[in-house]
């Protein structure tokens, strides 16, 4: 029956496109690619504006393909992106007509760019809670140890927070860690932190883009409740070899790119390496320097422009982390992903692309102590088909629409061992499974005031055997198992994403816009620690784990003013989620064949406003943000039943950015950030068992952490700009925590050392004030 | 796989506190105080003697760690196809003594403590006993210094779930009242564990005294819990209570299980 309606949806929506084509044929089209003039790297979400009509634009896909339908006349083409000169073209299009442009980069940020044209597409744009984070403006943000750092700068935006002190994790309205989606050029990075999370997988030097969805994302994005956050790697310069890198406090990286042939393909290899462990060397104590801690990244991606209608892309990454303890203990993990992708313009007016991903996850630990030798191996591999289509109709409507089918395989956990050792060999079942989905969304210019965006995303994920499934009662006792055969069917759900966003122009500079999404997620990671842990696992749904929903609506008023130069927002929010997991107490995740029998499922509820306000010119330019939200969940078997704060809670939330250019040379940056302190469980009171003390818990998270704030610093001085000069080199410093703030990494409870008949509370913090330099160069 | 836990939590945290520098400082909080709870903790042993069942209730974080007993409570322990036994209160310590017996393997026992007119009630079946083989002591480096630990060598009966706790005392002190195994990765095998425990370390001369229990599957869960929230290092989800296997929301739990105790000094 569910394949019925599936199909049923689908017809409707082909359907829905051909009536669109026939609308379609008196215009003729405008269409290009948008590049950088010295690179010839494409730009990607640069804008197209025709000035003299009723203000039809379009903005540049992923590759830097454009596509407008107009009547045929003489226009005035405003090309712009931020930090380049814009271009104004004016033109008679008759008929079909193809226009590359390439920009040239005004090289510094914080130039003041004239320009009579408005900059207000984050007005005109009916999408919200986006947020798109400029690499340069990246560069110049302090960070922890002077490591770049997109996860952590993207912490600083208004309705996304850390998940801890130094945490590359984060949370995005109210969602848990591993409800955003991660992409990294169209692959899923499962585990997106090294170091148990105070680093990202993301070495900035390889970023072109980075685009984070908060709440109303557009129906191509599926699988994840709360966002999306869409990342970039550089193609690679086509114009020039470019060496660049940097020397830093613990890591150093080197880049490298340039073209096969100019114009037409070229590379990009990027690599970064911590150097943790060098420290260790110095030791002269063997128990020491015998011991490893170091990850790596290693980025690349080389395209080729086979002819104006075909070009391909082969990109991948390759991270790991490794920590041994010698002779005893030896822990890795890491993401390896791979996507080749085959852009076809089948005509000026629609786009394809074509794409094959891999991605996969894995850790190994060792033991290596003779009596209980083991090696742990556990996985999530996915193959991922990805069909896009993008049909610029006419001048009123813009459709997107594809497939997408991915099969994710998870390895939970497999045990071997040597023949002396203890320990049994053992292997929890892998699970297979796979997502089907399709989307179909057409950005729609009803008026001149008004554009909606509307789409739907059918999703369908089926789980596989082979293997045993067990069905639970409500305390986790077996009630019935059953045995599948490989490839047969254990349990199919289907599931319908509507998605709206509609913007209302009040006047120029003014626009509200509404918006109403669901996404569903088949995924779903178990963690017992609050902080990312390599060792957490993946599970599927199945028969016991049902599709977690989130229904967000969404509100917001938008203004620029002094010319563009000042953008302000208010987005108010609120989201449904269900079918959310949390655990028994006393749950063992390690290696254990029935974890669904320790999960519990509940619901949960998200809703805040969040106001922004950004200066994007001058030589002081940044950002402050405030967010005020409220964040819960709801178990049965959790807190007598009642609403708790979320672990995500955080009722307050402020965060600064300033960049200040000084000089030709120095620029000075600081940020500063103040959130309440985390809803936290402490002891109502103690008892004793077995002579010790044990503490006594009444409600969930009923209380809060101590607040956090905390300031950095950076100076960055760039070098002198000498003519066909190619070697240059810059320096910055930074101070991360510059008043030396306390803030609690961890309350925990004990009893008082000198008194062994008092409890005590002790507070761990993390970082005091840490400085840092880092010298980069380029040639 | 207890032990990866351990040395996986620890030796991450010593290398990030070495790199990182954090520090911990004792800080003042306001906590509520919750309304008191019954806490129970009983036991029946295979060996011949009076079984106890200490019977308290919670107490606000900020007072000191002696119990709060409940001293009028009516408590009896019912043999499965036995006799039922009354404990009997004597010394005001909440603590309540059955005349001696010993419990039996593979016998379910039943706890029912009447306390304000509320029935506190526990099952548990004790499980077949394995035998303790020896107590031997391993060295271990970490971070250039050796340290002494106790381990404990047993052989598992195959094909049966099997969980087992440890408690250590040294020289008449208890160290450590949980380190619960389970036979999950292990089954059938000759098992060599080492009781991870070192503050202080142990030294030489040190006087050695192990309890090695035998336990049911929802003591070993119990036990687990409770380690788990005492922060095994690392921030631990929200704590919790652990489950109790009493009724009507008493805390503490009631475990049936096999006793064997070996001594040792430390050369």
């Amino acid at each position: 029956m569910k394949n019925i309606k599936f199909f049923s949806y689908t017809l409707l929506f082909l359907s829905l496109i051909i009536s669109q084509l026939v609308w379609a044929q008196k215009n003729v089209v405008l269409n290009g690619v948008i590049k950088d003039n010295s690179t010839g790297e494409t730009l990607i979400g640069a804008s197209v504006q025709i000035i003299n009509t009723k203000n039809i634009g379009s903005v540049t896909n992923a590759y830097g393909f454009y596509s407008v339908s107009l009547v045929p006349g003489v226009y005035k083409i405003v090309y712009s992106y931020v930090g380049y000169q814009t271009q104004t073209k004016e033109l008679s299009i008759d008929k079909d007509t193809e226009i590359n442009i390439s920009l040239i980069s005004t090289n510094e940020l914080t130039e003041v760019i004239v320009t009579s044209e408005k900059k207000n597409d984050n007005v005109v744009n009916p999408l919200m809670g986006v947020q798109k984070l400029n690499v340069k403006e990246i560069n110049s943000i302090p960070v922890l140890f002077g490591e770049r750092d997109i996860l952590k700068t993207l912490q600083l935006l208004p309705g996304i927070s850390s998940a801890g002190e130094g945490n590359s994790g984060f949370y995005v309205r109210g969602g848990a860690v591993d409800q955003n989606l991660i992409l990294l050029d169209e692959a899923p990075v499962y585990n997106a932190s090294h170091l148990l999370g105070f680093f990202s997988t993301f070495n900035s030097d390889a970023i072109k883009d980075v685009t984070v969805y908060k709440g109303g994302m557009p129906a191509q994005y599926g699988g994840r409740l709360s966002s999306v956050l869409d990342i970039k790697m550089n193609d690679g310069n086509k114009k020039d070899y470019t060496v660049e890198g940097g020397i830093g406090l613990i890591a150093s990286r080197l880049k490298v790119e340039g073209p096969f042939k100019k114009d037409k393909s070229s590379f990009m290899i990027s690599g970064r390496r911590t150097y943790a462990d060098t420290f260790l060397a110095f030791s002269k104590d063997t128990a020491i320097n015998n011991n490893t801690l170091y990850f790596y990244d290693f980025n690349a991606k080389a395209n080729y422009e086979i002819d104006n209608k075909n070009t391909l892309y082969l990109s991948g990454y390759f991270g790991r982390d490794k920590l041994g303890l010698s002779n005893t203990f030896g822990f890795e993990w890491g993401n390896a992903t791979g996507t080749l992708r085959w852009n076809h313009l089948f005509s000026n007016k629609l786009f394809s692309n074509t794409s094959v991903i891999y991605s996969k996850y894995d850790y190994k630990i060792e033991n290596l102590l003779a009596d209980n030798n083991f090696q742990v191996n556990s996985s999530i591999t996915d193959y991922n088909l990805k069909q896009d289509f993008q049909f610029a109709a006419n001048n009123d409507h813009d459709i997107k629409f594809g497939l997408n089918a991915i099969y994710h395989t998870i390895e939970p956990g497999k045990l071997t061992a040597s023949g002396n050792s203890s320990v049994n060999e053992i292997t929890i079942q892998n699970r297979k499974g796979a997502e089907i989905a399709a989307y179909f969304s057409d950005e729609w210019r009803v008026t001149e005031k008004l554009n909606i965006v509307y789409g739907t995303r059918f999703s369908n994920f089926t789980l596989f055997g082979a293997g045993t499934f067990n069905d639970y009662d409500a305390d986790g006792n077996v009630t019935n198992t059953q045995t599948f055969k490989a490839g047969q069917t254990v349990v199919n759900y289907f599931n319908l994403e509507p998605r709206i966003s509609a913007s209302l122009q009040l006047s120029e500079s003014k626009a509200l816009k509404g918006s109403f999404t669901r996404n569903t997620q088949n995924l779903h990671l178990m963690s017992n620690s609050t902080a990312t842990s390599p060792t957490d696992l993946y599970i599927m749904n199945s028969n016991n784990t049902k599709p977690e929903i989130a229904d967000q609506t969404s509100l917001g008023y938008f203004n620029n003013f002094k010319n563009d130069s000042y953008e302000f927002s208010a987005e108010v929010y609120y989201k449904k989620m269900q079918n959310q997991i949390d655990y028994r107490s006393g749950t063992d995740l390690r290696g254990n064949q029935n974890v669904e029998a320790d999960l519990v499922y509940g619901q949960g509820r998200s809703y805040g406003i969040e106001l922004f306000l950004k200066k994007k010119f001058g030589d002081f330019n940044g950002w402050v943000g405030y967010t005020l939200s409220k964040t819960e969940r709801k178990f049965d078997l959790i807190n007598q039943g009642n609403w708790f704060n979320a672990l995500q809670d955080r009722t307050h939330d402020v965060e600064f950015v300033g960049i200040y250019k000084a000089s030709k040379r120095w620029t000075f940056s600081s940020t500063f950030v103040y959130n309440t302190g985390n809803a936290v469980t402490y002891p109502n009171g103690k008892y004793q068992i077995n002579g010790s003390t044990v503490f006594y818990y009444s409600e969930r998270n009923a209380y809060r952490a101590p607040a956090y704030h905390r300031l950095d610093l950076a100076a960055n001085l760039e070098p002198k700009i000498v003519p066909n000069k190619k070697y240059q080199s810059s320096w910055s410093f930074s101070v991360y925590n510059a008043y030396a703030r306390r803030n609690a990494f961890a309350i925990d409870f004990r009893e008082d050392p000198e008194n062994a008949n008092k409890t005590q509370v002790v507070r761990t913090n993390l970082f005091g004030l840490i400085p840092s330099v880092t010298w980069n160069f380029k040639f | 796989m207890k032990k990866l836990n351990i040395i996986k939590l620890n030796t991450l945290l010593i290398i990030l506190v070495a790199f990182f520098a954090s520090c911990e400082d004792v800080i003042d909080l306001e906590l509520k105080n919750a309304k008191p709870v019954v806490v129970i903790e009983a036991n029946v042993s295979d060996e011949f003697k009076q079984q106890t069942v200490v019977v308290t209730q919670t107490k606000p974080f900020t007072n000191d760690n002696s119990i709060v007993p409940i001293t009028n409570a009516v408590v009896t322990i019912r043999e499965e196809g036995g006799l039922t036994y009354t404990a009997k209160h004597t010394t005001f310590s909440g603590t309540y003594f059955t005349p001696a017996f010993a419990g039996k393997q593979n016998k379910k026992y039943t706890v029912n403590v009447l306390v304000n007119g509320v029935i506190y009630t526990a099952v548990s079946t004790m499980p077949n006993k394995v035998p303790l083989d020896s107590l031997t002591i391993t060295q271990l480096t970490f971070f250039g210094s050796t340290q002494k630990f106790v381990q404990i060598n047993y052989k598992d009966p195959a094909n049966v779930r099997n969980f087992y706790n440890s408690l250590l005392s040294v020289n008449n002190k208890l160290r450590n009242s949980y380190f619960v195994e389970e036979d999950r990765f292990n089954d059938g095998n000759v098992v060599k564990n080492t009781i991870f425990n070192d503050d202080p370390e142990l030294k030489t001369g040190d006087k050695i005294k192990l309890e090695f229990q035998c336990i049911d599957e929802n003591i070993y869960k119990y036990f687990f819990a409770i380690s788990q929230i005492s922060g095994n290092g690392g921030p631990p989800t929200a704590p919790a209570n652990p489950d109790s296997n009493f009724s009507n929301g008493a805390l503490g739990y009631f475990s049936a299980h096999t006793t064997q105790i070996v001594n040792a000094t430390i050369k």
